[in-house]
Formats: C-alpha cells, sequence, structure tokens
C-alpha cells in the first residue's frame, strides 16, 4: 500500500477482525484501501474498522465506508467503524453519521456489536 | 496587510496530497493554524475534483487578510466545477459516490463560489478564524537585539509575488534578513543525495561570528542558512527566514517538476511521430539515435537481430563525430555470443549497464514479448541517468520497436509482393538472328506493393516470337497473382494456335467469371514473324486490348504509333480487339510500354506521348537496349518525383546490320 496510509489486522477473537487505519484516506490511497479491507468481508463475522488515527478524511474516505457498508451488508457482515474525531466531523457535516454502524472505541465495538 | 501564497500542482492522484501540505505550510506562516483541519479538508475536495474531473494540473491560491482565510483551486478543465457534482446525495442515501465534496464546502465554509475565466476555473471559499490571528511569536528580549516589530517581520518574509526565479528570491530575502540583523551577509545552500549546491549568497563574511540553521526540507533533501553576524538571537529570525526559503525551494521544485515532466511528455510525442513516419526499416533504424542524442545521452546505439537471430549494428550515433569509430569497435564485442547485449536479449532483462569505457545503459527493443534488437545510451557526459530519463527511454524504446516492427513487416510484406512480381517476368529474352529484343521492369519506387506491369517475351517456335506487355489492376500479391493468370492463358492459347482475336475472346470470358468487377487488365501483344527477305525483316501481328500504342522509331527517327485500340479483358461481355499487321524493317524498333511512362507526372503535368515519341527520335538509332535506357532517362529527367505506377518497356527491334 502506498506510503499515505497503512493498514493493521488484528483477530482478539476468531470471530472477530479488528483492522486499524492509520494515515490518510484521499484519492491514492481510497481505491487500495478499499480493495484491501473487501478482503475481510467474507468470513469473519464480525469486523471493526478503527479509524481513531486517520490523519485525513474527506469524501473520498465517505464513499469507501459507504461502499464497505453496503458489501458488509450484502456478504452478512456486521462492520462497525470507530470514526475518531476527524473522521466523525465529516460525517457530521455530510450528515452520513446514520447511514453506519459507529462505535466510540475499539473495546466499545467489541463489547456492544 | 494581505499574506498570498500560490503553487501549482500537476495533474496526478498524488497531487491533492501535496496540495494539503503546502496549504497547511501556509497556514502556519500566516499564523492561522487553527483553520488548517477545516481549510486542508476542503481544498483536498476542490483538488481531488480538479483532478478526477478536469484531469488538467491546477493551482492552489492561500489569500488570508486577518483571520479571514480565502483559498482558491483553479484548473483548465472545459466544465465549470460545481456543474461536474450539481447533484450531490440526499443525505442519508447510500450511494458510494464521490458527490458529497461541495456538500462539505458547503458545511463549513464561510462563503464559497465559482469564477470562470481566461486563465481557466477558480472554486474558492472563505473560512473565517475565532480570534485575530497572532502575527508573529512574541518577541524575545535581548539587550544586544530587539525583535522588529510585526511590520518588519513581514516586511522581512513577504516578497512580491512570483514567478521570480528561485535564486534571486532566496537572495532577496538574505538581503532581507542581513538588513534586519545588521549583518555582513549570508548563505543558502541545499544538498540532496547527490551533493550539495550554495543556492543564493549575499553581502561577505565578516569575522568568524556566524548562526546556521537548517531548512525544514522533506528527506532526502536538506539544506541550511547561514547568516554572518553575532547577534545572540538571529538564530529565531534566522528560522523564520529559513521557513520561508524552504517554502520557496518546495513551490520551485513542484513547478520545475511540472514543468519537466510536460518537456517530458512532448518529447515523447514528438519522438513517436518521428518513428512512425517511415514505414522504411532503415530509415526508422537511423532516426531512432538522432532523436535519442544528445537529449538522453553522449552517443545511441541501435542493433536489430538479423535472419540468423545474431545482433548487427543497425545505426550509431555520437554527439561527437570524431569518436564514432572507437565506438564502433567498443560495441563489437557487445554481440558476441557471450556479449552483453546477446546476454541481455536472452535474460529478458529490463535493462543492462554497459561498464567503461562504454559507460551506458541498454534496453532491448521488444514486440509483444518477441526480441527485435537492442537500444544502447551512453551516459551523459560527467553523471549518471536519472531515474526519469531510464523511464522515458525504457518507454521510447518500446515506441521504436513498435515502429520497426511495422516497418519491417511492411518491407517483408512488399519483399513477398516483389518477389512474386520478379517469378512472373521471363528470367532472360530470347535471343536469335535478325531480332533483338531488350526489355526493362522498374517497380514503383516507394511503399510496400507493386503494380501490375508485366512483360513477356517467348519464342513460340522457331523464327516466331510473342511478346506482350500488359498492366493488371491492382497492386500486391492478388494482382501479381492474377498477372501470372493472364500471362499463362496468353501463352497457353497461343502455343496451342488459337487466332489472336479467339485467344482474346477466351481470356475476357476468363476474367469475367472470377466475377470480380474490379479484376480487369490491359495487354499489348504482338506475334512477330521473321521474313526471310534481305536485309531481314519481321511481320508483327498487333492486338491492343485497353492498352497504349506502342511506337515505331524508324532508323531515321521518325516516330509513329502503330495499332487499332480494342477493349480492356475482364471488363465487358461485349468485347473485341482488332488485330492490325505491320512490318518492321532494317534499324527500326517497336517500343511497348505501360503507362508508368506515360503517366509519369510533373505536378499536374504528364510526360505523354509527346514526350515519349520526342525521347525516341533522339534516341535513335540505338541498339534495343540503348532505346530503352533513352526512355527511363527521359522519364527520371522530366520530374524527380518518385513512379506511382511501375513499369514496364520491351522493345523489338530488327538490327540494321543482320
Amino acid at each position: 500500500m502506498s506510503e499515505h496510509v497503512r493498514l493493521r489486522i488484528a483477530r482478539p477473537a476468531p470471530d472477530c477482525v479488528v483492522l486499524t487505519v492509520l494515515g490518510e484516506i484521499d484519492l491514492v490511497s481510497a481505491p487500495e484501501l478499499a480493495t484491501a479491507l473487501e478482503d475481510y468481508l467474507d468470513g469473519t463475522p464480525c469486523v471493526v474498522v478503527d479509524l481513531t488515527d486517520v490523519t485525513f478524511f474527506g469524501s473520498l474516505g465517505l464513499a469507501t465506508l459507504v461502499r464497505l457498508t453496503n458489501l458488509a451488508e450484502t456478504s452478512g457482515v456486521r462492520l462497525a467503524l470507530v470514526p475518531g474525531p476527524l473522521v466523525k466531523r465529516t460525517m457530521e457535516l455530510t450528515r452520513t453519521e446514520d447511514m453506519f454502524t459507529v462505535y466510540d472505541s475499539v473495546a466499545d465495538a467489541r463489547r456492544y456489536h | 496587510m494581505r499574506f498570498k501564497r500560490r503553487a501549482r500542482f500537476p495533474g496526478d492522484a498524488g497531487a491533492p496530497s501535496s496540495a494539503r501540505r503546502f496549504v497547511r505550510a501556509a497556514l502556519t506562516e500566516a499564523g492561522l493554524d487553527e483553520l488548517a483541519g477545516d481549510a486542508v479538508l476542503l481544498v483536498s475536495e476542490l483538488c481531488e475534483n480538479a483532478v478526477l474531473h478536469a484531469g488538467t494540473g491546477f493551482a492552489v491560491d492561500v489569500a488570508a487578510d486577518g483571520v479571514e482565510l480565502t483559498l482558491s483551486v483553479t484548473d483548465q478543465g472545459s466544465t465549470p466545477m460545481e456543474l461536474r457534482r450539481s447533484v450531490p446525495p440526499a443525505p442519508g442515501t447510500r450511494r458510494a459516490s464521490h458527490g458529497r465534496g461541495l456538500v462539505l464546502v458547503d458545511g463549513i465554509a464561510a462563503a464559497w463560489g465559482s469564477r470562470h475565466d481566461s486563465d481557466g476555473h477558480h472554486v474558492w471559499f472563505t473560512l473565517r478564524a475565532t480570534a485575530p490571528a497572532p502575527v508573529t511569536p512574541a518577541p524575545v528580549a535581548s539587550p544586544e537585539w530587539v525583535w522588529p516589530d510585526p511590520d518588519t517581520a513581514r516586511w522581512l518574509l513577504h516578497l512580491p509575488a512570483p514567478p521570480s526565479p528561485l535564486p534571486v528570491l532566496v537572495t532577496e530575502l538574505l538581503r532581507r534578513l542581513c538588513d534586519v540583523l545588521d549583518a555582513s551577509g549570508g548563505a543558502v545552500v541545499l544538498a540532496d543525495d547527490t551533493g550539495e549546491d550554495l543556492l543564493a549568497t549575499y553581502g561577505e563574511k565578516a569575522g568568524d561570528d556566524v548562526v546556521t540553521v537548517p531548512l525544514p526540507l522533506e528527506p532526502p533533501r536538506s539544506g541550511r542558512l547561514a547568516v554572518y553576524t553575532g547577534v545572540a538571537d538571529a538564530a529565531e529570525l534566522a528560522a523564520l527566514t529559513a521557513q520561508r526559503v524552504t517554502l520557496a525551494v518546495e513551490a520551485d521544485k513542484q513547478h520545475s517538476a511540472d514543468r519537466e515532466q510536460w518537456l517530458w511528455m512532448s518529447y515523447l510525442a514528438e519522438a513517436t511521430e518521428m518513428f512512425g513516419n517511415s514505414l522504411d526499416v532503415r530509415l526508422t533504424a537511423a532516426i531512432v539515435p538522432q532523436v535519442l542524442v544528445p537529449r538522453l545521452g553522449r552517443w545511441c546505439a541501435l542493433h536489430l537481430l538479423d535472419d540468423r537471430g545474431r545482433l548487427r549494428l543497425e545505426a550509431l550515433t555520437h554527439v561527437r563525430e570524431d569518436e564514432l569509430n572507437e565506438l564502433r569497435l567498443e560495441l563489437a564485442p557487445l554481440t558476441e555470443a557471450d556479449g552483453a547485449l546477446t546476454t541481455l536479449l536472452a535474460e529478458r532483462t529490463q535493462a543492462a549497464g554497459l561498464g567503461s569505457p562504454l559507460d551506458a545503459v541498454a534496453v532491448p527493443l521488444r514486440v509483444g514479448g518477441r526480441a527485435i534488437g537492442t537500444v544502447s545510451v551512453g551516459r551523459p557526459v560527467d553523471r549518471v541517468h536519472r531515474p526519469e530519463e531510464l523511464l522515458i527511454l525504457t518507454e521510447l524504446a518500446r515506441r521504436a520497436a513498435q515502429s520497426l516492427d511495422n516497418a519491417q513487416r511492411d518491407s517483408a510484406h512488399a519483399a513477398t509482393s516483389q518477389a512474386l512480381q520478379q517469378a512472373l517476368l521471363p528470367r532472360a529474352l530470347p535471343t536469335a538472328e535478325g531480332v533483338r529484343f531488350a526489355a526493362a521492369y522498374l517497380p514503383v519506387s516507394a511503399g510496400a506493393d507493386v503494380g501490375g506491369d508485366f512483360y513477356d517475351v517467348l519464342a513460340l517456335s522457331p523464327g516466331r516470337w510473342l511478346t506482350v506487355v500488359g498492366d493488371v489492376c491492382g497492386k500486391g500479391p492478388r494482382a501479381a497473382a492474377r498477372t501470372g493468370l493472364v500471362r499463362d492463358v496468353l501463352r497457353v492459347l497461343l502455343r496451342d494456335g488459337q487466332p489472336l482475336d479467339r485467344t482474346f475472346e477466351l481470356l475476357n470470358e476468363m476474367m469475367l467469371e472470377a466475377g470480380d468487377p474490379s479484376q480487369f487488365a490491359t495487354v499489348a501483344l504482338a506475334l512477330i514473324t521473321r521474313q526471310d527477305t534481305t536485309p531481314v525483316s519481321l511481320a508483327v501481328e498487333l492486338v491492343l486490348a485497353g492498352h497504349e500504342q506502342p511506337a515505331l522509331v524508324h532508323g531515321d527517327g521518325t516516330v509513329s504509333y502503330l495499332g487499332t485500340h480494342g477493349s480492356a479483358v475482364g471488363l465487358v461481355r461485349r468485347f473485341a480487339v482488332h488485330p492490325t499487321r505491320h512490318v518492321l524493317m532494317a534499324g527500326d524498333t517497336l517500343v511497348f510500354y505501360t503507362d508508368g511512362v506515360t503517366e509519369h507526372r510533373r505536378g499536374v503535368d504528364l510526360f505523354g506521348p509527346d514526350r515519349l515519341a520526342d525521347a525516341l527520335r533522339r534516341a535513335s538509332p540505338r541498339t534495343a537496349d540503348g532505346v530503352i535506357t533513352a526512355v527511363r532517362q527521359a522519364v527520371d529527367d522530366f520530374s524527380p518525383e518518385p513512379h506511382r505506377d511501375d513499369i514496364a518497356i520491351v522493345a523489338v527491334q530488327v538490327p540494321s546490320q543482320a
């Protein structure tokens, strides 16, 4: 993946994978990030995407999340997002926060999801 | 006082990220850090828009006035930016589109809009800081020196808008810094992987006092600013200037990267056009090194694989002609079985370095995985090839290979047609007492396809000959095949003793049966019988099937055209030819030709039968061969233009002395 964005993968439980996105989600990184994330959307029943440390998030990032959410729904995967302040602000400004299942922390997401 | 910054970015996917960094740095400089988050978000949306929809490079302008910040993005796209996504998805709609950019702009910006003028399309937005922007850091009290008032600080850093060349701009920044610090001089040094460069100096060094601060450039680039002063707190002000210098350096780099990319692209386009211009292998091969030198290196050698799979030097160029011979010698071992170029092709590598004394890089010429040769380029003087030069070289090699392959295919096609055509011409002309035959066939001077002209001279029996000159409609292998048909049918029927008019009727029917309206031929045919007169004479039975009249040149130089016109064969069912009888006396020459002779052009002017008659008149008396040479000469003298049609000429002569 490009230097813009990095992805960390953790499996705290057999039925759950936590994907942590670090860096900028933009024109360069959004397509590759989408591809990388989509790879985890089959098989594992619960997927948490941690966006707390995303340093840039615009409409392309939003589009990536929407696509991901739609895909998760189709493949019967429960997808939870942990947006962090930056991503949250973009969601609020575009009034899209209701489209996603959002938690304040990864721990919350794992506990309630 | 207004703060202004501008930077240009290329239209690629990485540009929005660069633009974000630029805006962040500019806002730090303007003391508007608190707006950076929103400004960066919105400017990125607009930049992505420019890249995705306009597909052009774009410029970002930052203007700050007190607490108000205006950012604008200008691109060269053909549709106004706001129209490109005038319909954002309704809130809550789960469309994964990229349509929410303007929703963000609208949600965050205090004001926004767009404008279309001669510069391109501008989309701008304004953000407001909550509190007045802090103009400068808090003054640091010092006994030696007092922090300048805000106006001085601005004067220190704010230069008239570019474009002034980078060294000029940096020198001016140094001058101002030295003025403020009362320093004797200063210097800015830039460094990267390859070494250090003195970018600008001002004044001179006086004494040992020097304050040095680093330029906050992104690795691998680095730099430092030195100012010759003993003032203790000079470092802070120097750091401020260093930041401004850095911004200028980054902007310049961006600008020159833009410009350089543009230059490479236009070079590539030009080169490709030149490669594609010729369908001649040798010519295309000769052009390649000419295009590459000196742009990509000191010399260039093009090797092509020959029929036996061995690399052969096809073209060579050196910036210094006097080094060509030595270079040729140094290149020779590379094409041996274990030579570097042979290995390059055998091992299917992307490129190979050629060591001293050549100091070059070689890349393979491949078309669809098939190797056709190599291109070697000598290093530019005193340095290695830069990565972008190697990229361009690889790309040029790919395109050159394509053009060379096209040319090779084309010449192979032409060679096939020509071989076919040559095979249809008689290997040798009959020789006999009392008659001389001579013939010439000139294929079209350029282009892949031979025409359908042919001639035939055949002894039917002792003292009786068949002479045919014809022109089969069309070009290339198909026409050559038809030529063979016409020739063979005439031979067989006449040998079989068929009368002339019947022979032509049968040929006409045969060609009509093929059912191809484009398939027809014009033929001039003569049956020549030696008369046992003294001196010897020849009886001629002549048939013209849509063909030009042959010229009869008498020994005294008078010229006349013989025969009666009949139908071309293969065109119509109602076919008629009108055989005529003539006698050739000693010294007479009968000249058959195809329309390539009479229709040879000089602009709109044709060579024509009159000029041909003139040429023949002047040529008399000559041998049969001499007459043909004279005709060819006259045609070439008339116009240097290449022949558009091929030419066949046959001369039948009764020698003056039997």
